[in-house]
């Protein structure tokens, strides 16, 4: 029925060797390539889906002798890529870059996010680190940060190489460094958070306490390890806590200041410096006693540091936090539905590692992407999957096709499809987790970002990539490459449209293109005169990739 | 499934048992039966508290709270709004000023102390958690609250949507529900999409050509989202279809560039006043479009100001009132500035008590403000809170209003004032029975 079936794994990859690109070779493990594949190549390219930012015919051939077990093992241990080394700027932008600042570079490299978007689809493109990448962006969707408010690239550098850095590391670590990381210390304002001041008429301020609750813990409503919420006498959900606990919380995180900067006075609120952690202001915080979660009361310390930790260990060991972040996790890497029994899965890990270890994500992560509901060549439910944010369908596309990118043309396309990263509009994300299908019960995240004008931009991307000009390396970005495509060497099987489109299929579908979906296609490349090959080739690829079948990861 | 009720009652009988297709129809428009409702919200919980301030012997409470942080705005910086009957009772932020006169005209009005509510309820009342809305002081929980009039846990619809079906939904060549800020709750609905236009740029597809491969290839394009299995898919499909469908006719529009709605916002580069002079000339292209109502949906953000509040806000007041400014003075030139109403939602108000950042934390109720030639103007509406933290208005001891007027009475008399009969207003404000007042008063 499909010719392509009659093709071998080997052609495949014989056909994409001629692909420019300029991916570095992740063979950390040697293996034998010619070795008998132990896995489906369906699976596989789902597995990749789920755990990087895009197959690739060379992953795909190399995770199927490997063995996923094995994959994942190297997967964590490979080397953390890099996110720009950047020197701290003053906050004043004039100061740095005064008049002579042609162009804007100064602005543009180091009060803008420029450097660290470009970096970040560099390494999303070619890293090898691909599940340590993918991890790590999606906690950077749940402990969110924003240059909304703070625009200095190396701030937000430092922060986002903290999330590499720990996203294979313990859950309360993440935590505390998350907690104290300048970066969020001025987003969510626990920097220079003081204790009440009756004579100024001040009080702590409440907006870490609250969203580190709501948002990167244990959130709004009691949780059963299956995710499902608590019910009270009435059928309502029970709150997880109130305005009072808040409120104890924001008292419990008072007395940080950010570190002070080399040459500066310390002062017992310094100017923003992103550098370093935030440091103990201990006159600013308030050392009474607080009762915290399930009522949980703490005799408060003079030492901010002791206060602190002592609310952290109260939210890490809040039953919530497993089927919290395994629901948010999942939703991120597998699937916008999961069932209750697939959360208790993971979040019965989260609880334990099965060595007695509570929070380790390494193994959150692994029971993920291993958990049977994610496994095999197709999907059991039509409604398992998610529709890819724009950043993972831009990566996607551009990782399966061979396309090379700086990532300079990457920040504006993937801004256009509502998701500049990094730059979150709010601390809620660019969409919520519990966005809903209409009329259906059915959660889809990332379709919250999707509206009249987003639909046709992320047509416009694939348009843009396949059949537009190369996008020229932009002369004030040392090292460019510009973005480009070629598609050439798809072009001897422009003369037979069927097999093209199943080729296609293959590459980018595991082989799920429905039948009427096919013959659209098929009719859309038949119109293109054959002596055309460049075109029928460029027509399928973008029918392929702008579809909902490539768009929605199944 | 769409249901028209009472509606349009003075447009006569006749024009109810219209047809939907009929009614939408560009004489319709034309006849004169037009008007439009233009939601500003303000992301993030505007501190009401700031945006309008007491004079007189209140102002004391105020500046009791605010003053010893230096929150406060002084009394002599205030624009003074001097009511009908002559006295001054309140005062604008200053960088509110450009509505200044908008005010004297009799085209602008507050609303005091609004906000989510299902009953009435008052302190004792909140004390004893009686029936109040899921999440109160969270962000995601109260815009979603403001823009359903439903608890965020039921996956319902927006008001903007219930309304505009409720209005028959327009013709076919554009729905009469427009968001120039993305996809909110607002234009959630079971049938046909709301339009999410751009701010800025063109709206439409690369590649859609005319020849026979470009006109083949839009065509598979089509086929494919229509006919996909998912949830997820079908949704995205039913707005790919929806965009395409109104692509080619929309955006000349957008980029028209006639000096009735264009000159009055030439100097300015906000977004919020990019999304209303849009706004404007889909109000100019009205007869063209043919929908004798129109529901947008406008936005800014920025407006969480836990910390430097003073000098945020201002900025922020700063651009929205510019903006609402020049949207008036473009429907006054369009000759429609009494079937056109702008208004502000937020997510809530701020704490009266100052954080140790100089800034504010989340509220409850707040003030809003209500523009246009139909809004009997020059007067404020519901009860101004007793500005006292711990006072008989405060959920707590931070100085949270507790709202003394629900969103669903603010919507309803919006509402009324767009053609809504009794029945589609409980479709539009399904809070609305358990509180005495449908209508509050400010529109003609």
């Amino acid at each position: 029925m499909k010719r392509a079936l009659a093709l071998t794994a080997a052609a495949v990859v014989a056909l994409l060797v001629g692909c420019a690109t300029t991916q570095r070779p992740d063979r950390i493990d040697s293996v034998d390539m010619n070795a008998p594949p132990r896995e489906s190549p369906a699976d596989t390219m789902r597995l990749l889906e789920q755990s990087s930012f895009g197959p690739t015919p060379q992953m795909v051939e190399r995770v199927r002798r490997q063995g996923f077990a094995s994959y994942l093992d190297e997967q964590f241990r490979l080397k953390v890529s890099v996110m720009p080394p950047l020197k701290p700027v003053d906050n004043d932008v004039n100061k740095l870059c005064e008049q002579g600042d042609p162009g804007k570079l100064c602005r543009r490299d180091h009060y803008s996010q420029f450097q660290v978007q470009t970096r970040f689809f560099q390494n999303a493109l070619t890293q090898p680190d691909q599940l340590r990448q993918r991890v790590a962006f999606a906690l950077g969707q749940i402990f969110v940060v924003s240059a909304r408010k703070n625009n200095r690239a190396y701030a937000m550098s430092r922060y986002q190489q903290l999330l590499l850095d720990d996203a294979f590391g313990n859950y309360r670590q993440l935590l505390a460094d998350v907690t104290l990381s300048p970066m969020m210390g001025q987003y969510l304002d626990l920097a220079n958070n003081e204790k009440l001041d009756p004579k100024r008429g001040v009080a702590p301020n409440e907006n870490y306490a609250r969203e580190v609750l709501q948002l990167f813990s244990v959130g709004l409503v009691q949780l059963n390890p299956d995710g499902t919420p608590r019910l009270g006498a009435e059928g309502k959900p029970l709150p997880t806590y109130g305005g009072e606990e808040i409120k104890e919380f924001a008292r419990a995180f008072t007395g940080w200041t950010y570190p002070t900067a080399p040459g500066a006075k310390p002062k017992p609120r310094n100017p923003g410096y992103f550098d370093a952690r935030l440091i103990a202001v201990p006159a600013g915080h308030d050392a009474g006693p607080k009762t915290l979660l399930d009522g949980q009361r703490i005799r408060g310390s003079a030492n901010p540091q002791v206060d602190l930790d002592a609310a952290l260990d109260n939210i890490f060991m809040h039953r919530n936090v497993g089927p919290f972040m395994a629901r948010r996790l999942i939703q991120h890497l597998t699937t916008s539905n999961p069932a209750p029994d697939y959360i208790e899965r993971v979040s019965r890990v989260f609880d334990d590692n099965g060595r007695g270890v509570r929070g380790d994500l390494k193994a959150v992560v692994r029971a993920i992407l291993l958990d049977p509901s994610a496994r095999g060549d197709a999907v059991a439910s039509s409604n398992f999957g998610k529709l890819r944010e724009p950043v993972l369908y831009i990566t996607g596309v551009m990782r399966a096709l061979g396309a090379t990118s700086d990532g300079v043309d990457l920040i504006g396309q993937s801004a256009g499809m509502e998701e500049n990263v990094f730059v979150a509009p709010t601390v809620f994300n660019f969409f919520p987790p519990d966005y809903e299908v209409m009329g259906t019960g059915m959660n889809a995240p990332e379709l919250a970002i999707v509206d009249s004008t987003t639909s046709l931009k992320r047509a416009d991307f694939a348009w843009r990539l396949i059949f537009g000009k190369p996008i020229a390396p932009d002369p004030n970005v040392p090292g460019a490459v510009g973005t480009s495509l070629s598609l050439v060497a798809w072009e001897p099987l422009a003369a037979e449209p069927a097999l093209l489109v199943d080729k296609l299929d293959a590459l980018l579908l595991h082989q799920s293109l429905p039948a009427p979906t096919r013959e659209a296609v098929l009719q859309a490349v038949a119109k293109v005169p054959a002596r055309d090959a460049a075109l029928r080739v460029k027509t399928a690829a973008y029918l392929m990739v702008a579809g909902p079948q490539y768009q929605i990861q199944r | 499934m769409i249901q028209r009720r009472e509606w349009l009652q003075q447009a006569g009988a006749a024009s109810a048992m219209l047809t939907l297709g009929q009614r939408a129809s560009a004489q319709h428009a034309a006849s004169g039966d037009y008007k439009a409702l233009v939601c500003v919200f303000l992301f993030g919980g505007n501190d009401g508290n700031n945006m309008v301030v007491p004079l007189g012997d209140a102002y004391a409470d105020y500046a009791k709270a605010r003053s010893p942080s230096g929150l406060a705005v002084a009394q002599d910086q205030l624009v003074a709004l001097g009511e009908e009957s002559g006295t001054a009772r309140h005062g604008l932020h200053p960088a509110l000023r450009p509505l200044e006169s908008l005010w004297a005209k009799q085209r602008l009005a507050m609303l005091f102390n609004t906000g989510p509510l299902i009953e009435p309820i008052n302190r004792a009342g909140y004390l004893k958690a009686a029936a109040r809305p899921d999440n109160l002081f969270s962000h995601a929980d109260q815009q979603e609250f403001a823009q359903a009039l439903a608890g965020s846990n039921s996956a319902g619809t927006g008001w903007g949507f219930r309304l505009a079906r409720e209005a028959g939904f327009g013709g076919p060549r554009l729905p009469s529900l427009v968001s120039f800020s993305g996809n909110q709750r607002f234009l959630q609905g079971d049938v046909r999409q709301a339009l999410v236009l751009p701010a800025r740029g063109n709206f439409g597809i690369a590649g859609n050509g005319t020849d026979p491969v470009a006109a083949a290839r839009m065509v598979a394009f089509r086929t494919m989202w229509a006919g996909t299995a998912s949830a997820i898919g079908a949704q995205a499909g039913a707005i790919v279809d929806s965009a395409l469908s109104a692509a080619s006719f929309v955006n000349p529009i957008l980029n028209a560039t006639s000096p009735l709605t264009t000159e009055p916002f030439v100097a300015l580069k906000s977004d919020i006043s990019q999304q209303l002079l849009r706004v404007a000339r889909l109000i100019e292209a009205r007869d063209a479009i043919g929908n004798p109502r129109q529901v947008f949906f406008v936005s800014m953000g920025g407006y969480d100001t836990h910390v430097n509040q003073r000098t945020d806000q201002e900025r922020l007041l700063g651009e929205l009132g510019a903006a609402l400014r020049a949207f008036h003075d473009a429907t006054e030139a369009l000759g429609v500035a009494d079937r056109v109403t702008a208004f502000t939602m937020s997510d809530f108000a701020r704490t009266l008590k100052v954080n140790t950042g100089g800034g504010t934390d989340h509220g409850w109720g707040s003030h809003h403000l209500i523009m246009g030639g139909a809004v009997r103007g020059q007067r404020s509406y519901g009860v101004f809170p007793t500005l006292a933290p711990g006072g008989p208005d405060d959920a707590g001891n931070e100085g949270r209003w507790i709202p003394t007027t629900a969103y669903d009475q603010y919507v309803a008399t919006l509402a009324r004032w767009f053609g809504a009969g009794p029945d589609a207003l409980r479709e539009v404000a399904p809070n609305l029975a358990r509180f005495k007042t449908a209508d509050l008063g400010f529109m003609a």
